[in-house]
């Protein structure tokens, strides 16, 4: 006995917050991607106070294409709009669509693939069927159908994004879902009586926490990526408003004269999706280090 | 076995041997200061528990610790005269196939499952008997197959087309086409039924015999110890605690280190009208931390506080080795009541 | 092996049919009127009910899907509202551009991505292996519209190699052309197959078997390629199949950075032009195609595993060894 609580005090055992912060920190490259996401979220959060949403998207036909100067730090676009302002304004606009619209999909994939989790059988057969088919159109040929036949607008892009990735959230709350669907502390909330409901909201989805965090943040930068490509064609965020995308789009048959204007969207793209991929490797790595490699 | 074979030179010869694996998080002390001989022709049977130390002790042999974790910190093994420990890849290379070979657990997954078996087997032989002709080692992969009771006319079809006893002589005959000086058998039948445990022990008996080959054979199964073994090692975290010809292990004496003796009881004995097993209590220490006394101080019922602080020797009687307290001479454990016999 | 790529024919049918029923449902959503798309603003009110009701367009919506179906299965998918083509006519001229694009690009992922995939994880821990990770990472972060107008400012722009724009210039500028789409198109196949090879060859150094040919003595190199290669390529050839219809549907944004008139062009200006059949042709065509790559690689996978091959191709007498197989065990059980 005496020993016993010896050994609980050798273990350097810590909390298990405490434990996935230990390992996440030790992965540097999700490091950079968390500092790199903070700055960012910042930027996007403070824009108002950097840089006025009016220089960003007013146009101004004496200022077009203007290299940089101390005004316009990153010059202006063909429109005589300040390519800086656009930038900071592009962060906002490229981390909110992306955030919300992860989390609308999140939204319809964990309640598809909790129900088919949970009740297997018949519905679970049905419900994977129609995802697995969603799933062999590529995304972003849904996402276009869904877009053109809604129409360009900010509400059917991101609807569109969000139906385009439901099926990747419903997989993955259905595996999560599938295995605690028989663990004995399930059965017996059930033999409490417990609704349905109930047991999937508090004794289920926790359980799934870890992977579901994992995909989300993955799938956020893979939405922002995707948001980009839209607005490049024409068919995502549409001008007058600030989005990297469209931005590139903008400057495509100037490039010869201002190549920094094709470069500073496209590494702010790179700079976000970058980041939100590393941390979401680095949080699959830290919540189960059995999957590591 | 013949008595006279196995008296000299001994085929291995493991001493004070320390390995341990090393990750970021923790290091596990595994094998701890093991000192083991096997002679040319014996064999010897490894028992213990699991997490004992019994596989890291065998990888360790053939020096394939898993990379960058399993490490050897202290200690010699001398096999068939070259020290494996400091042996370049290229030497334990050699070695491996040719003068020691290993089975491991799960035939289920030891073998490619993408390679013919008649390819597996003759593999072995194109790496180490490189005299041989194509058609020399065709034959002897025919011959192999047959000594292990299958037909040769199958050597061409993929692992997942045999049963798990069939794939696990074929992994024995891999294992033996090299006749080498030493096979360490990681508990091969563990993963069988005990109808095809039999079958798979009586040919490895039966080849090992034909090839003179000495054998470690690792298993927590003393049924399948006394079948099979000249000499028993018991093993207990990472150390060995008791060791001697078979039958000394399995005598009624009380000279033995109280871990064999639970380890004896916790198996049923139809015999016995004892009505219940009784099993060792407690459980194996945390092999992250390092002892100065006994490993097994903890769960022994004979413990004292020599037992906590100190390391117990070996106490020797006659070839028959036990490291407790309990027989040493200047020992004051050894006034204390005497372990009951199994 | 025949009923077995029968059996996966027919499970691509219900598929089929469930990707053209959402993507028609989808289209049926999109506001306005294809008959007084067609006939203008102008045209009289008689006029465009008349070509409604002749387009079938008053019928229930099932009827129409029924009927789109119908005709789709013997190759007609309407006519263009636009231009008042065939639009299978518009698909096969088009569909060879995209197609090469699409096997250019994921045989550009496969020569690269397999190898340095390979390498990295033989090599695991050393510096290749960290420069190809972060590599790799860095490529799945990077759009592919823009990898093409850098790389189109770079060595079209700056250092005049290639000619950036169309793919109808001059015979011998084409090829350079194609390789500038291919590798921008290549880009996210390539940053998938160097980490799925990774992966795959570091699970499979893993395995017992592994362990069992390193117990053999056997060299290092030969581990690599005897024993491990064969099985560690098993999934990536999935992962190459399914990665080919990720590029049909990626070449839609590339072929617009390089204005090449392929099928995603023709989907984009239909979608902006709301040519209904058009946007539905090119994107259900592209599902088919995506549905049967995956039906080819499985069939490869097939082939190249024994486990599956004895299954599906085993020659007579394997098979009956392997249903006696079954016997015994079963008869033991």
């Amino acid at each position: 006995m005496r020993k016993e609580k010896k050994q609980v005090k050798n273990s350097k055992k810590r909390s298990r917050a405490g434990m996935i912060w230990y390992r996440f920190r030790k992965n540097k490259l999700a490091l950079i991607g968390l500092i790199v996401l903070i700055v960012m979220a910042i930027l996007a959060l403070i824009a108002p106070l950097i840089v006025s949403y009016e220089k960003a998207t007013k146009q101004n036909a004496s200022l077009r294409m203007k290299p940089p100067s101390a005004e316009h730090i990153f010059g202006t676009d063909p429109y005589g709009r300040d390519v800086f302002a656009r930038i900071i304004w592009g962060a906002r606009t490229s981390l909110s669509v992306g955030i919300e619209t992860v989390f609308f999909s999140l939204l319809m994939g964990g309640t598809i693939g909790a129900v088919a989790g949970y009740f297997g059988g018949k519905v679970d057969d049905i419900l994977m069927r129609f995802m697995d088919i969603l799933l062999a159109i590529p995304s972003l040929v849904l996402a276009l159908s869904i877009v053109a036949a809604l129409g360009t607008s900010l509400t059917n892009l991101m609807l569109a994004l969000a139906i385009a990735r439901t099926p990747q959230f419903a997989r993955v709350v259905r595996a999560s879902v599938m295995p605690l669907r028989d663990m004995e502390y399930v059965e017996a909330a059930r033999a409490c009586g417990t609704s349905t409901a109930r047991i999937l909201l508090k004794h289920i989805i926790p359980n799934a926490f870890g992977p579901i965090v994992v995909q989300t943040t993955i799938q956020i930068g893979n939405a922002i990526l995707n948001i980009s490509s839209l607005s490049f064609v024409g068919l995502g965020i549409q001008p007058p408003a600030p989005e990297w995308g469209s931005m590139l789009s903008d400057v495509k048959d100037y490039m010869r004269q201002e190549p920094l204007q094709v470069l500073a969207p496209g590494i702010a793209i790179i700079l976000t999706v970058f980041a939100f991929n590393r941390i979401g490797d680095g949080l699959r790595d830290a919540l189960d280090p059995r999957l590591k490699n | 076995m013949a008595e006279e074979k196995t008296i000299a030179n001994p085929v291995l010869e493991v001493s004070d041997l320390e390995v341990v694996y090393r990750t970021d998080e923790e290091t596990v002390y595994a094998v701890n200061g093991l000192s083991l001989k096997v002679n040319a022709g014996e064999t010897l049977g490894l028992v213990g528990e699991t997490g004992a130390g019994k596989t890291t002790l065998a990888l360790s042999i053939m020096k394939l610790l898993p990379e960058r974790i399993g490490f050897i910190e202290k200690g010699t093994i001398i096999l068939d005269g070259i020290n494996v420990t400091k042996a370049s890849p290229e030497a334990m290379r050699d070695l491996r196939g040719e003068v020691v070979s290993m089975i491991f657990q799960d035939p289920m997954t030891s073998l490619n499952p993408v390679v013919t078996i008649g390819e597996q087997i003759a593999e072995i032989l194109e790496l180490h008997k490189t005299t041989l002709s194509k058609k020399e080692r065709e034959e002897r992969v025919d011959r192999m197959l047959e000594m292990i009771g299958i037909s040769p006319e199958r050597k061409g079809e993929y692992p997942h087309q045999f049963s798990g006893g069939m794939k696990q002589r074929i992994v024995i005959a891999m294992a033996l086409a090299c006749e080498p000086l030493l096979l360490l058998a990681d508990e091969p039948t563990t993963a069988l039924d005990v109808t095809i445990q039999a079958q798979v022990l009586n040919i490895m008996n039966s080849l090992k015999e034909r090839f003179k080959t000495a054998t470690i054979f690792i298993t927590h199964d003393l049924g399948i110890v006394a079948q099979t073994c000249d000499k028993v090692a018991v093993m207990y975290s990472g150390e060995i605690v008791e060791y001697g010809d078979l039958r000394h292990i399995f005598s009624k004496d009380p000279f033995h280190h109280p871990y064999t003796v639970g380890l004896f009881n916790s198996i049923p004995n139809i015999k016995s009208d004892a009505p219940r097993l009784s099993p060792i209590n407690g459980m194996m220490p945390d092999p992250t931390i390092r002892f100065k006394g006994c490993r097994f101080a903890e769960r022994c019922a004979h413990c004292t506080e020599r037992c906590e602080n100190e390391k117990p020797p070996f106490v020797d009687r006659d070839g028959h080795q036990v490291r407790c307290f309990l027989f040493a001479e200047d020992g004051e454990a050894s006034s204390k009541t005497e372990v009951q016999a199994q | 092996m025949l009923k077995y790529i029968l059996k996966r024919l027919l499970l691509l049918i219900p598929v089929i049919i469930g990707i053209s029923f959402i993507i028609f449902s989808i289209m049926q959503l999109t506001p306005g009127d294809p008959a007084r798309e067609i006939l203008g603003d102008n045209a009289a009110q008689e006029a465009v009910d008349a070509l409604r009701e002749e387009m079938g367009l008053n019928d229930p919506f099932l009827v129409q899907y029924g009927r789109y179906m119908w005709r789709a299965a013997r190759g007609n998918f309407g006519t263009s509202y636009q231009t008042g083509q065939s639009v299978m006519k518009q698909i096969l001229e088009r569909f060879p551009t995209t197609i090469y694009l699409a096997i250019g690009a994921t045989l550009v992922a496969i020569i690269i991505g397999v190898p340095v995939g390979l390498i990295s994880a033989v090599k695991q821990y050393s510096l290749m292996d960290d420069v190809s990770t972060i590599f790799s990472m860095v490529l799945t972060a990077i759009p592919n519209f823009w990898l093409g107008l850098v790389l189109m400012l770079a060595l079209s722009l700056k250092l005049k190699w290639f000619p950036a724009y169309g793919a109808t210039s001059l015979k011998h500028f084409v090829l350079p052309w194609i390789t500038l789409s291919c590798m921008t198109l290549a880009v996210m196949t390539l940053a998938v197959l160097i980490r799925m090879t990774r992966s795959s060859m570091l699970e499979v150094i893993r395995q017992d078997y592994i362990r069992t040919a390193r117990a053999k003595g056997a060299k290092e190199s030969r581990i690599v390629f005897r024993h491990a290669l064969r099985n560690a390529l098993l999934p990536v050839i999935t992962v190459i199949g399914t990665q080919l219809s990720v590029q049909l549907g990626g070449a839609i944004i590339v072929e617009t950075v390089f204005s090449i008139p392929g099928l995603g062009t023709m989907i984009i200006s239909g979608i902006k032009t709301k040519d209904i059949p058009v946007v539905m042709g090119g994107v259900m065509f592209i599902a088919l195609v995506g549905g049967l790559v995956n039906l080819l690689v499985d069939i490869l996978y097939a082939y190249i595993d024994p486990r599956l091959k004895s299954r599906y191709v085993g020659t007579k007498r394997d098979r009956k060894r392997l249903n006696q197989a079954k016997k015994e065990v079963t008869g033991d059980a």
